[in-house]
């Protein structure tokens, strides 16, 4: 049984991330910069299929010109391109889309500005592969386009739901569980708000190493037995969990940086945002919880030897953690 | 268990380019094969008739089948490394499927060694049917989120008809193995 479980650790550790190559499932991404006039910059990044671009391609306004666009370059993770456009009716109106993403099952976020500094954002699917620009987006669309960005951040930030994750191993009173949840998703609201509004501001790379030593931090609360816990941890891990999500929050602020808020709505965009996170959040817990009940009433013996189970698992997540630490100074 | 410890240690240090996760995805080998039970329909379907047929099955025969059968899928997801050109077509995936949820749906008790057998058979069609994984870190990333998402979806699925069972009494899972049934006959008969 300790060889079993040692091997799952050692396959844990295998989970660290790595220099991937973009798979199908990964997300393209164009962007529209307005410059002066009616000329835009147009950037578009293609995920990596078996080492090619994958065989989608933007279709911009009818209105629009644009200049050849030059052979993709590989960077690492996508194949990307950039060139400009001149659209003298501007893009309001126009339809952009993506030819070819209904073959694929990935979904490609569009960011454009109407006029410099105005980002708007929307998210296309296989199922709905092109929109028309609205001149401004309506409350609604906004709400559902800022919920879906923060469900996807959410799934596909690896730290935060292995910090999630170790919080749900560690804390193992159903009350207090809540507690530590609602306090981790509070703080991570306030700092996201401060830091996307503008009133906090810190570099991003010391932010995302302390995100990192959180999660060694739970995890070596989580391999000690509970009487050689930290008093603090042990009996607030609410407060503990309060202040990593401030940290985390500013991880989430610099993700919302990145894809731009439309500025006639920061407020709704920043609240449905949030809401999306917590959702993702919840549906991660969830899932989490459930798999581990059915785990159980299947296997009754996990049950037996859970703290046993949960140290092993501690070990896997802080290896995973500590090498994202040495990851990010190395990359400061 | 030392051993072990160095080796991970080892794994860790491998050199890697930073990479955090960033606003617009970059979901990486492990998370496409994690969620491929959800995306492929052929795997889909297998998978749902694996849990479907485990769900109406004694629970002492399913402690045998499940862990034989996210071996098996593991097994032949590493294979498939060695033989990418091996597949299977949807009509034999779908067949399979329909075959599996027809026990489900007749309910009896099978011996322990025969269910442990077409869970095996279920779960590795399931893993053929998706992307062959390449010998190289990415693929082994890739091949351990296809092996969880396996678990994972086969645990779910089990765990939700097992659940509406012991609510709804067996009629549950005879009315969802019904159901598989009209969807794999419906598969097996698309062109191609």
């Amino acid at each position: 049984m300790r060889q079993l479980l040692a091997l799952i650790f050692l396959l844990l550790t295998s989970l660290q991330p790595a220099p991937v190559s973009a798979h199908a499932l990964d997300p393209g991404f164009l962007e529209l910069s307005a410059m002066d006039g009616a000329q835009w910059r147009v950037s578009w990044r293609m995920p990596d299929v078996t080492g090619r671009p994958m065989p989608i391609m933007p279709r911009l306004p009818e209105s629009c010109q644009q200049t050849p666009p030059p052979a993709p370059a590989f960077d690492g993770r996508a194949w990307v391109t950039s060139f400009l456009a001149t659209c003298p009716e501007g893009l309001a109106g126009g339809r952009i889309g993506i030819d070819g993403l209904e073959r694929t099952r990935t979904d490609v976020l569009v960011r454009y500005e109407l006029e410099p500094g105005e980002a708007q954002t929307q998210r296309l699917t296989a199922g709905s592969p092109e929109f028309t620009v609205p001149a401004e987006l309506g409350p609604g669309a906004v709400f559902a386009s800022y919920v879906a960005l923060g469900v996807s951040h959410i799934l596909e930030g690896v730290d935060h739901l292995l910090f999630v994750f170790a919080l749900l191993l560690l804390v193992r009173q159903p009350r207090r569980l809540l507690w530590a949840i609602t306090a981790f998703t509070l703080a991570h609201s306030l700092t996201l708000a401060a830091a996307t509004l503008g009133w906090l501001r810190l570099p991003s790379a010391p932010v995302e190493v302390v995100v990192a030593l959180s999660i060694v931090f739970l995890a070596y609360e989580l391999a000690l037995p509970p009487e050689r816990r930290d008093p603090v941890s042990e009996r607030f891990p609410a407060l503990v969990s309060f202040g990593f999500g401030l940290v985390h929050g500013l991880g989430f602020a610099g993700a919302l940086r990145e894809i731009g808020l439309p500025q006639a709505d920061i407020p709704l965009a920043l609240l449905s945002f949030n809401v999306g996170v917590e959702l993702g959040q919840l549906l991660f817990i969830a899932l989490a919880l459930l798999l581990g009940y059915l785990a159980r009433r299947m296997a009754p013996v996990l049950a037996v030897h859970g703290a046993r189970l949960s140290r092993i698992s501690s070990y896997g997540i802080g290896t995973i953690a500590a090498f994202w630490v040495f990851e990010r100074i190395a990359a400061f | 268990m030392r051993r072990c410890v160095l080796a991970a240690a080892a794994l860790a240090l491998v050199p890697q380019v930073a990479l955090a996760h960033d606003a617009f995805g970059d979901l990486g080998p492990f998370y496409a094969g994690l969620l491929h039970p959800v995306m492929a329909p052929l795997q889909t379907l297998l998978l749902a008739a694996v849990a479907l047929l485990l769900a109406r099955q004694p629970l002492a025969g399913v402690r045998v089948a499940y862990p034989a059968a996210v071996l098996a899928a593991a097994l032949v997801i590493a294979l498939h490394g060695v033989w990418p050109e091996v597949s299977i077509s949807i009509r034999l995936g779908a067949l399979v499927a329909l075959a599996l949820a027809a026990l489900a749906l007749w309910g009896r008790a099978l011996p322990r060694g025969l269910l442990a057998g077409l869970a095996m058979a279920g779960a590795a069609l399931a893993a053929l049917s998706g992307d062959a994984v390449s010998a190289t870190r990415e693929g082994l990333l890739g091949a351990l989120g296809s092996v969880l998402g396996i678990a994972a979806f086969v645990l779910l699925g089990w765990g939700v008809v097992d659940l509406a069972q012991a609510r709804l009494g067996r009629v549950a899972g005879a009315v969802a193995a019904a159901w598989l049934i009209a969807i794999g006959g419906m598969a097996a008969v698309l062109p191609g």
